[in-house]
């Protein structure tokens, strides 16, 4: 039988209240596997694969060889809204972990989360892609264990990926094993990518051996067989100008060094003010959706040939 | 208290709309006072939650109905607008019962005030101003006779001709309700002193009525229409410094604030009454936009 419980409960200061629930299937059986979701309010896809998983496991939940938690959503009032951060306080949740027992309440989920997910064997942390994006299905990894796993969830690319400034205080950093996965379009629902993902988590936990794998509601022939790729790998095209950017090129694209990807445009006459060429031959992974730009900003990802 | 709407919600616990109800309808007259269409209007809703508990002590020669906080989802971040799809409930009237959760509060909000003979709808002001405890009202009848009757600071008498039936106010009135405004205070903040004057004045508007005991602790400053406001506005952008107070007597020539360059701080110009009068408006945001608000005085000679 799986378990519901509420791991923290966060008084409005109206009266109201929400419940951060974290889901139990498989009691007592290790190992122990932990699914993320919602740190963000504006990663709706990631919470959709964390419902999907919960309702895949009620029907494998008898197979289970071993413990897997479900937190579906950690941001609720961000995730009511669609919006990035925390309301009222304005705080991004992933830059306050590990969090403070006796913080304000974003520091106290972040507290209390942490202590949840404490004796986790691997974490998952589902997210979409970022505002404005539109981004291949990829996993984020740090370590190598993770990197060896992630290759089968059923992504286009794992990325390994250095530490910058502001890692230590994301939720992945606090759990070197963690494994996030990223793909769709920022703020919104991408019809094949919740069941690449939530595929993929099953695939898994079958290598892990938590699943049967005569139990998976696919063949694993079907998964992708992703490249594994570092920083050095990717090269990131940014606009030199302000104005709209009209993309030319589209996601899973390749492309040839001095390709012309998109242009910036002036929003007031439609006048060019820059074309934007791929300084690199590869394939586009991530690709800008959201026009108005800055001088400065990225547009395009590119994995290199 | 009683819940008088429900609403569920994705992840919180339900909306609900509160109404305290005081005494019976078949003693007096029924007055209605809604706060808290705007979550971060706090001093509104500060001023109604005073009436509480002398209300409570009183045997009312009529009913009293209070809703001290219509959005709360909005304050609990201290938020003007709903906050699931961003909609102005008061601009939602007169509502509908399967439209939109703004729509569906307002509907709700609507049916419960139809029995009431007075409706006051109380704001403090925006968050970028702050306001003298002021009663808005139509020119002249019975709601002009209410208003001096609460004995707020400022009466401001106005035509209605920019009022919106979208609007609780306007939704009101065209149902033929008599329907007052009341607005004190800055939105966001609380102040404590211009939430008693405004709690003062109800006080005051029940005992016109005979429902109950009068505070009588307050005293109009000036009764003015448009043409009796001097109004002040930026002429550019700038940072700007008041150099009076909400409620202070000017004399002609007074210095109310100056604006000055945000960046070095150079003094641009100085802004000086031309007429003696009460300060009833002052811009607290300092960052402000050429044309934006800054002071309003109700000319005391109005």
């Amino acid at each position: 039988m799986s378990e519901s419980k509420s791991i923290f409960s966060i008084e409005l200061p109206t009266g109201g209240e929400v419940q951060l629930t974290r889901h139990r299937f498989g009691l007592k059986r290790a190992p122990r596997v932990s699914i993320v979701a919602g740190i963000r309010g504006d990663a709706p896809e990631g919470m959709r694969i964390a419902f999907s998983m919960l309702q895949r496991l009620v029907e494998l939940e008898d197979v289970l060889q071993g413990q897997v938690d479900i937190y579906p959503c950690v941001n609720p009032l961000a995730a009511e809204q669609g919006e990035r951060l925390w309301p009222f306080f304005g705080v991004d949740l992933n830059r306050l972990f590990p969090g403070r027992e006796n913080g304000h309440p974003p520091e106290r989920v972040a507290h209390a989360l942490i202590e949840d997910l404490q004796g986790s064997d691997y974490v998952f942390e589902l997210r979409g892609a970022r505002p404005s994006f539109q981004e291949s299905t990829q996993a984020l990894v740090r370590s190598d264990d993770a990197a060896e796993l992630a290759l089968h969830a059923n992504v286009r690319l794992v990325w390994k990926r250095t530490p910058g400034p502001a890692a230590p205080k994301t939720f992945a950093y606090q759990f070197p094993n963690t494994i996030v996965l990223e793909g769709g379009v920022g703020n919104q629902l991408t019809s094949t990518v919740g069941k690449e993902l939530s595929d993929g988590i099953l695939n898994v936990l079958a290598q892990l051996n938590i699943l049967p794998e005569e139990k998976l509601p696919f063949s694993w022939a079907s998964m992708e067989r992703p490249v594994l790729v570092s920083d050095e790998d990717v090269f990131r095209i940014r606009v030199g100008r302000s104005g709209f950017f009209l993309p030319e090129a589209s996601l899973g694209q390749e492309v040839e060094k001095g390709e012309r990807i998109g242009r910036v445009i002036a929003p007031d006459s439609g006048a060019v003010r820059e074309e934007i060429f791929s300084p690199v031959s590869g394939v586009i992974m991530a690709m800008r959706v959201q026009p108005v730009v800055s001088l400065g900003i990225m547009v395009a990802r590119i994995l290199l040939n | 208290m009683s819940i008088i709407f429900e609403l569920e919600s994705p992840f919180r616990t339900p909306y609900q709309l509160h109404r305290l109800e005081f005494g019976t309808k078949e003693a007096g007259p029924t007055v209605a006072f809604v706060a808290g269409l705007h979550g971060n209007e706090l001093n509104a809703i500060h001023a109604l939650n005073m009436l509480n508990s002398p209300l409570r002590m009183q045997r009312l020669r009529g009913r009293v109905l209070l809703f001290p906080l219509v959005n709360s989802f909005g304050a609990d971040e201290c938020n003007k607008r709903f906050p699931f799809d961003g909609s102005d409930i008061n601009r939602a009237f007169p509502g509908k019962k399967d439209g939109s959760p703004a729509q569906r509060i307002a509907a709700a909000l609507f049916q419960a005030t139809e029995e009431a003979d007075i409706c006051i709808d109380v704001h403090s002001g925006a968050a970028h101003v702050r306001e003298l405890p002021q009663v808005r009202t139509p020119l002249s009848g019975r709601e002009s006779e209410l208003a001096r009757a609460m004995r707020l600071p400022i009466i401001w008498k106005r035509t209605g001709d920019r009022l919106t039936t979208k609007g609780l106010l306007g939704a009101w009135r065209s149902r033929g309700q008599t329907a007052l405004h009341v607005i004190g205070g800055r939105g966001v903040t609380l102040d404590n002193r211009l939430c008693s004057m405004m709690a003062t004045g109800f006080s005051n508007l029940l005992a016109h009525l005979g429902i109950a005991m009068a505070n009588d602790d307050t005293q109009v400053l000036a009764e003015v229409t448009r043409n009796q406001i001097e109004t002040h506005r930026a002429a550019c952008g700038g940072f700007f410094v008041p150099e009076v107070r909400v409620g202070e007597q000017v004399q002609p020539q007074r210095l109310l604030g100056y604006l000055q360059s945000p960046i070095g701080g150079d003094r641009i110009y100085d802004i000086r009454t031309q007429e003696s009068g009460i300060v009833m408006t002052l811009r607290a945001n300092p960052l402000v936009h050429a044309q934006e608000l800054l002071v309003r005085i109700a000319k005391k000679d109005g």
